[in-house]
């Protein structure tokens, strides 16, 4: 990997975060118009009103106010939450107990499922099998995550009473803070799966019709010693493409479900936080949310060039 | 014939005809909904609260008593048309942008393209939180929200097949005969990106489909009276225990008229993208 074709991406990243905290400032800061007007509603008193600009610094020019903001978040300072009175990154850190640990499990269990299904079905292509898990993936791909977590919740919870159906004790429960994240984590893992089983199909079949896999063949390997030995670390390449430019359908998933099953996490903060008008809150988090997909797409592409160096040449 | 509309000399994939005819349903649920429903989906009659199926109700009432059925019915016009305006404005700002940046090439290429990869990084929900302030909750937001997160990816089809078609035969005989960039663009490239446009509006309209439903369902999209499937699944929450049709009726509403697109997608892919047709040759 070229010094210069890391430093472009490096320069790429960094314009990306720029720009994009500069949409969510004039969106969110700038357009609506007096944000402490909407905090605190049109009928709040003018003393009220005034303190609450001053604390925001709304007197202060836009330039000044973005610039404050952007550089307190490079520094971890998200600014201080109205509705609960601490440090917006206190209550991130809390919220990202929860949250991280759902998307790792989410991620975790979408590659326990794609990566098998998706080798199985390649490995026998054009049968049963392999049309059957189309078909599935094709159901899959079609359900609603919020949906199928409401689904999940009639059987397993309310149905079958096995796990429960919301709300989240806290990692010193234990082992029923994990039973808890369970199900939400299987309503975020279902597209995902459904999307990767595909790409790992179609990219193993894609890799088995190479020549060296032929030649491997020829060697006398058996298919199954070819796929396993040759194509399937191939064919892994796609897949980690596609699981990074999922991961910002997973990140809003996580915001929907969170919701779904009343999960403390930073997607439950967002809508606690536009129910109480806390937009300082809810502008640092969609922020944060939004500089997480910028920065993982990143590592994507970094990781994409690694395995693949013809990749480093492109634009 | 166009360069890339070639129509496949193959019989026609089995899930086009699927796809189609799914859509084609939903398409016209939706349509007669514009003019009638069984009864109105938005008048509440408590005496008729959470009844069952009946042949006045045929899919029951909800916990205000209002007809399921005709709310699902609305539910499919109103989720169609966010859909269909959000790809609108996702094609009017997207194709333009990917045609300018194949034609012109070099810093505006480079500039355009990472603009249109920057909005990658907005997911509708949170251009849908962010916008909230500005157009307020309802179905306008959904549909700008849906919108932006389409731009890129219209843009993102329209450069690739854009620059593979600059180089051919028939743009340079056009260039040779003085034709401007911009005519060569809406005369020659535009028709022959047309195919892949619609394959991938399918794509989208599905997906649309499914950010509108996740809106509604967080209160960002349409807004109460006005029925939707989200909004509907939200409702039916609290009542899973006592009532799971009312989230049953709206999820495979969902269900069948994504699937339907997705299937009408894979079709049209399989018909009309050169790429395909050439490797299953």
């Amino acid at each position: 990997m070229s010094p210069l074709w890391l430093l472009r991406r490096i320069a790429g990243l960094l314009f990306a975060l720029v720009a994009a905290s500069a949409i969510v400032f004039v969106l969110m800061d700038l357009l609506p118009g007096d944000p402490a007007e909407i905090m605190l509603g049109t009928n709040a008193r003018p003393d009220t009103l005034a303190a609450l600009r001053a604390e925001m610094g709304l007197d202060r020019p836009a330039l000044i106010r973005y610039a404050d903001w952007a550089l307190g978040l490079l520094r971890g300072d998200f600014g201080r939450s109205l509705t609960y009175s601490v440090p917006v990154a206190e209550l991130v850190q809390e919220r990202l107990a929860v949250t991280l640990p759902l998307a790792m499990m989410a991620i975790a269990l979408t590659l326990f499922i794609a990566l098998p299904l998706g080798a199985f079905a390649a490995s026998r292509r054009k049968s049963l099998t392999d049309s059957t898990i189309i078909a599935v993936t094709q159901l899959g791909v079609a359900i609603p995550n919020f949906w199928f977590a409401m689904m999940l919740v009639l059987v397993f919870a309310i149905s079958w009473r096995l796990l429960p159906s919301g709300g989240f004790p806290g990692w010193s429960a234990g082992p029923s803070a994990i039973l808890a994240l369970i199900l939400p984590a299987i309503a975020l893992a279902l597209p995902q799966a459904a999307i990767l089983t595909r790409v790992m199909r179609s990219s193993l079949l894609e890799t088995l019709g190479e020549d060296y896999v032929r030649t491997a063949r020829a060697k006398g390997l058996t298919r199954a010693e070819a796929l396993r030995r040759h194509a399937f670390r191939n064919a892994l390449i796609p897949v980690l493409t596609i699981l990074g430019l999922q991961f910002s359908f997973l990140i809003a998933g996580t915001v929907v479900i969170e919701n779904v099953f009343s999960l403390p996490g930073l997607g439950r903060l967002i809508f606690q936080a536009i129910n109480q008008r806390d937009l300082v809150v809810v502008r640092s988090v969609v922020m944060l949310l939004i500089a997480s997909i910028i920065v993982i797409n990143f590592c994507v592409d970094l990781a994409y060039a690694l395995v693949d160096p013809r990749l480093r040449g492109r634009s | 014939m166009s360069a890339l509309t070639r129509p496949s000399s193959s019989a026609a994939h089995p899930s086009l005809w699927f796809g189609a005819a799914m859509t084609a349903i939903v398409v016209l649920i939706a349509l007669v909904s514009l003019v009638w429903t069984p009864q109105d989906p938005t008048a509440m009659e408590m005496t008729q609260r959470l009844q069952g199926p009946s042949a006045l109700h045929w899919l029951g009432t909800d916990r205000f008593g209002r007809d399921v059925l005709s709310m699902a019915m609305a539910g499919a016009a109103i989720s169609l048309q966010v859909s269909f305006v959000a790809i609108a404005f996702g094609m009017a700002l997207g194709v333009p942008l990917g045609l300018f940046a194949a034609m012109r090439g070099g810093v505006l290429d480079e500039a355009a393209m990472r603009m249109s990869d920057l909005i990658f990084a907005f997911p509708a929900l949170l251009t849908a939180i962010m916008l909230r302030e500005l157009f307020g909750p309802g179905a306008l937001n959904a549909m700008i929200a849906i919108g932006i997160f389409n731009v890129p990816v219209f843009a993102r089809v329209t450069y690739g097949a854009a620059l593979s078609l600059r180089t051919r035969d028939f743009v340079t005989a056009s260039r040779l005969a003085g034709k401007s960039e911009t005519l060569i663009a809406l005369d020659h490239i535009l028709p022959n990106v047309l195919p892949l446009l619609i394959v991938q509006a399918t794509i989208q309209l599905s997906l649309g489909i499914l950010a509108e439903a996740a809106l509604s369902y967080m209160g960002l999209g349409v807004q109460p009276p006005a029925p939707s499937w989200g909004r509907m699944l939200n409702d039916a929450q609290t009542l899973m225990a006592v009532a799971p049709r009312l989230a049953l009726v709206p999820g495979l509403c969902i269900v069948f008229t994504v699937l339907g697109l997705n299937l009408l997608g894979d079709g049209l892919r399989d018909k009309l993208d050169p790429r395909l047709r050439r490797r299953q040759a």
